[in-house]
């Protein structure tokens, strides 16, 4: 799995074992990307099947274009006032007799709606030849992303925090590949990235968070990606977690190479040698002990690179000819 | 092994056949007890000048000596963010792994990456020259290793970045 | 929830056969799938970094994909016999539950896993390793099976809540008897039982052959295993059960038809004899082999037996049935019966034998089922993933960097405690961050120094033991 799924597979099975067994009663707790929180649960009379979203950016998303979105998807199951703990409410009627998988696709996929919002709206914008004001979605306790039209082009900006030190270092250098890998291909979109500082686009952009562990991702969408606008803004919205999920999957790798370095060169000759010597050698215990003095000077001639810095703090000692032969070379 | 590395390497080796000349020595302190002195360092005449072999400012060993035992301590080359990074998770993965080294220390000597605590039972029952030829040996693939991950990340990003632009498309 | 995000923890059960994986607070796992792995034929063996310049590490499916995938991946199993067995599968296949079935990032939520009774400590350190390191989970949990299947059985309105007690774990491959006490395993007294599903579905399977010829033989096991789940149950006695059937055959023995799969002519048998024949085998195994002769009764009261005096009345009073093959109508009952039987004889006998002189205290045997036995472990976990206590008890990765550097064992097996001092400061400490929005790494650092601590010292190679010391990091 290199590209992340969209919908949520959880939902999509509670809504079709909803139709399966109307009798059971149902109420699971569970999570998607972005701290998301979802809750699926009969009523009372199990006449519907209640799925909530708990989302901190709902009300930013319903404000750009979400409302009218997810009434066209989901018409009258959009609950009027959402369930209590819960951002959003739709109520699968248990009546239903249309075609169930489609349904419970399209409602597995209610957040990835519900994102896609103002990106698609954004982009009728520019087909509209429109602009907009800058959109900017609060959609974790620490990140934000934004929206912008320019001429013909859409720009996104992800502000993303980093919260382990060891993760910023990865994310350079995947950022830094997006950046690379841009110039060998065509069409496709634009990238740019920063630490630290946000980009020129959001300058006069209020509440812009910045710091060490921020880096911010600029997209520039050009018109060639608007004709597919879902799949556009699919990919764009997965940008965080996709981002997140590889840096994790590069670091289970190199987790599997140092195992196998492991398993290959280091513990083989040592384990395997150092056991076979516990088995066949029969050296007495060492007698004697010798003290070394090195001589600087004899190294540095060797070679230049080689300095050996010597504490002279200790006066006696014993200078074993052979020995110093050994380490002379 | 690459030529660069042979003077180095080489001085390393000769440094610890000298210095792994240890005996079997009880502690002066406690009846019945022995412990590795280079550690408690209970005693000045039981404790040796340790010596340091530096190759670049962050590429350097240091060897302590003991009667009975020796500490050898390797800082590896970072040369930057990314190497700090690899270098830190390689050598925690080996620590968590201790056991099976033997002879590796389970915490570095400050201001060092990675320690090995040799003592006179490990020479016992060890042959010198195999231990040498394996701390040398690991020296060599540690840079190799370090320097090999860095490779394959960058890779990774690479193709994990044309995988998303390209779905663009 | 996770004090910081408010989102439920994920447990996630990792069996040799199935894992069971979800989020606390819930009564079902969310997903049930096979513990498989589909892997790109092995190339990834034989490689060191420098070989391999790619993603093939991304190309592989776990669970029911993983089996359907298996013409053209390499098949692999990651835990044997409940232990994991090769970490880089493991790895990969907590990758793709997290990502691709439960669709959480693991640095917001709490994680507990489970882990065999007896599991080496290194098992639990790379466990920790792989989840902190990795994943950058804020917190894991790694509880024993057993002790979380004892505290399922807190839903039976028997339970007395308590972490004391015996634990039948009966899956497919094999069973356990595992006694706990106060939370702690009794390792020195756990015994296996060679008897378990797959056995009892072979049995029946070996019945029907001889008697209804007309099933054909592909789906001979798919007719044993549904007779098994859906037909099986636990008679009190086997002799009066079989004059029963005998006498009224019309009302016991059931006739199915059905349709062959592939031909689709149609076919029928009865289900006769093996309906309390098949779960007999925990209770006479003779009947269907001659390897393993010991009755499951008697395997409980021996375990209980051969654990410490004080803590053996605990144990009969609390006898907990966990997995699949203890779902049978009745089992409970038989076995409590079977167990009180021996145990009777025993105190009659000792009474006897004191010539009346000393009257024993009137023992509890008390067999306890509910109705999540079969994923008893991973509700025993939602159920404590979903406590307050949790989130204090669990090791954090600030606590694992530090102790990794002294100690191979970094949670110890004890279910609820007290949370140590260094936890509670911990905890108090992370609170007061919480409240304050903007924490940036430099705070934290600072906190962090501020921070009073124990930290265990050098450890002594002689003696072995550790020195505490309090020092100020």
């Amino acid at each position: 799995m290199i590209l992340l799924e969209t919908g949520n597979r959880i939902l999509y099975e509670e809504v079709l074992s909803f139709f399966e067994n109307q009798a059971k009663k149902v109420d699971t707790v569970f999570a998607d990307f972005d701290g998301c929180k979802f809750n699926v649960k009969t009523n009372e009379d199990k006449s519907k099947l209640l799925v909530s979203i708990s989302f901190k950016a709902t009300a930013d998303l319903l404000k750009h274009g979400g409302s009218n979105l997810i009434k066209t998807i989901y018409g009258a199951m959009v609950q009027g006032s959402a369930e209590p703990g819960y951002d959003m409410t739709l109520a699968v009627p248990a009546t239903f007799n249309g075609n169930k998988t489609e349904l419970a696709t399209s409602i597995s996929l209610f957040k990835r709606n519900l994102v896609s919002a103002p990106f698609l709206m954004a982009f009728s914008a520019i087909e509209a030849k429109k602009t907009i004001d800058i959109i900017s979605v609060d959609y974790r306790s620490e990140e934000t992303f934004y929206i912008k039209t320019q001429g013909d082009n859409v720009i996104v900006v992800f502000d993303i925090h980093f919260k382990d030190a060891d993760d910023i270092i990865l994310s350079k250098i995947f950022l830094q590949s997006f950046v690379d890998a841009r110039k060998t291909l065509n069409n496709t979109p634009a990238i740019t990235f920063s630490q630290k500082d946000p980009p020129l686009e959001l300058k006069g952009v209020r509440g812009v968070r910045t710091g060490a562990a921020h880096g911010f991702v600029s997209f520039v969408l050009f018109p060639a990606h608007l004709k597919k606008p879902q799949e556009t803004a699919d990919l764009i919205q997965t940008f965080r977690d996709y981002l997140h999920y590889h840096i994790k999957c590069a670091k289970g790798y190199m987790h599997t190479s140092m195992r196998n370095r492991l398993m290959l060169s280091n513990v083989l000759s040592l384990v395997n040698s150092l056991n076979r010597i516990k088995i066949f050698s029969h050296t007495p215990p060492n007698q004697s002990c010798f003290s070394i003095a090195i001589p600087p000077k004899t190294i540095q001639k060797k070679s230049n690179l080689l300095l050996v810095h010597i504490n002279n703090k200790q006066k006696n000692k014993i200078i074993s000819q052979p020995l110093l032969n050994s380490l002379i070379g | 092994m690459s030529l660069a590395q042979v003077p180095y390497l080489t001085c390393i080796k000769n440094t610890l056949n000298a210095a792994l000349c240890v005996q079997n020595f009880g502690s002066q302190i406690v009846e019945r007890h022995n412990k590795p002195e280079v550690e408690i360092k209970t005693s000045k005449e039981l404790v040796l000048t340790p010596v340091t072999i530096c190759r670049t400012k962050s590429e350097k060993v240091l060897i302590e000596t003991s009667i009975n035992s020796v500490r050898l301590s390797v800082c590896i080359k970072k040369s930057d963010e990314v190497d700090i990074i690899l270098a830190k998770k390689f050598v925690r993965f080996l620590v968590q792994r201790a056991e099976r080294f033997v002879i590796l220390r389970r915490k570095p000597v400050e201001g060092y990456d990675i320690s090995f605590l040799i003592t006179n039972f490990h020479t016992d029952n060890m042959f010198k020259h195999k231990l040498i030829d394996f701390i040398i040996q690991f020296l060599e693939d540690i840079d190799k290793e370090i320097s090999d991950l860095k490779l394959t990340l960058n890779a990774r990003g690479r193709i994990v970045a044309t995988e998303y632009l390209q779905a663009f498309k | 929830m996770n004090p910081v995000s408010g989102l439920p923890a994920v447990i996630i059960d990792n069996g040799t056969g199935y894992t069971k994986m979800g989020f606390a607070g819930n009564n079902d796992p969310n997903f049930i799938i096979p513990t498989a792995i589909a892997t790109q034929t092995s190339k990834g063996k034989q490689t060191a970094a420098s070989q391999k310049k790619g993603v093939e590490d991304l190309d592989f499916f776990i669970g029911d994909e993983a089996i359907a995938n298996s013409k053209t991946y390499d098949l692999n199993y990651p835990i044997r016999h409940g232990q994991i067995d090769n970490w880089t599968f493991m790895e990969q296949y907590w990758e793709q539950c997290i990502f691709k079935y439960l669709r959480c990032e693991p640095e917001d939520h709490y994680f507990l896993l489970t882990e065999p009774p007896l599991n080496a400590p290194e098992n639990r350190e790379f466990t920790a390793e792989i989840m902190f390191e990795t994943f950058n989970v804020p917190g894991l949990y790694i509880a024993v099976q057993a002790v979380l299947a004892l505290a399922a059985s807190w839903t039976s309105k028997n339970a007395t809540e308590n972490l004391t007690g015996t634990v039948i774990d009966s899956g497919d491959g094999v069973t356990h008897v595992i006694p706990v006490a106060e939370g702690y395993v009794i390792g020195s007294s756990i015994k296996h039982i060679p008897i378990a599903g797959k056995d009892i579905t072979g049995f029946i399977q070996q019945i029907m052959r001889e008697r209804e010829p007309g099933i054909p033989p592909s789906e001979a096991f798919e007719i044993a295993k549904r007779t098994k789940e859906q037909h099986c149950y636990v008679s009190p006695d086997i002799v009066k059960e079989f004059q029963k059937y005998d006498q009224q055959p019309e009302t016991w023995i059931k006739t199915v038809q059905q349709l062959e799969a592939v031909t689709k002519k149609p076919f029928s048998y009865d289900v006769g004899y093996e309906r309390f024949l098949g779960p007999e085998v925990f209770f006479n195994p003779e009947i269907a082999n001659s390897d393993f002769l010991t009755p499951l009764p008697k395997v409980v009261d021996d375990t209980i037996q051969s654990c410490p005096i004080d803590c053996r009345r605990g144990l009969y009073k609390n006898i907990v049935l966990s997995g699949g093959s203890t779902m049978f109508k009745d089992f409970g009952k038989r076995l409590q019966r079977d167990i009180k039987r021996s145990v009777d004889y025993r105190i009659k006998r000792s009474e006897e034998l004191s010539g009346g002189k000393y009257k024993a205290v009137p023992l509890t045997v008390q067999v306890i089922s509910h109705n999540m036995q079969r994923y008893a472990v991973w509700f025993g976990g939602s159920m404590l993933g979903s406590t307050p206590e949790f989130y204090n008890i669990q090791c954090c990765i600030w606590w694992y960097e530090l102790k990794s550097l002294f100690l191979p064992n970094i949670n110890n097996p004890q279910f609820i405690s007290t949370p140590t001092t260094t936890f509670v400061k911990y905890i108090n400490h992370q609170k007061t961050q919480n409240t304050n929005v903007t924490t940036n790494k430099k705070k934290d650092q600072k906190q962090y120094n501020s921070l009073e601590i124990y930290k265990l010292s050098y450890i002594d190679s002689n003696h072995g033991w550790l020195k505490r010391k309090k020092i100020k990091i």
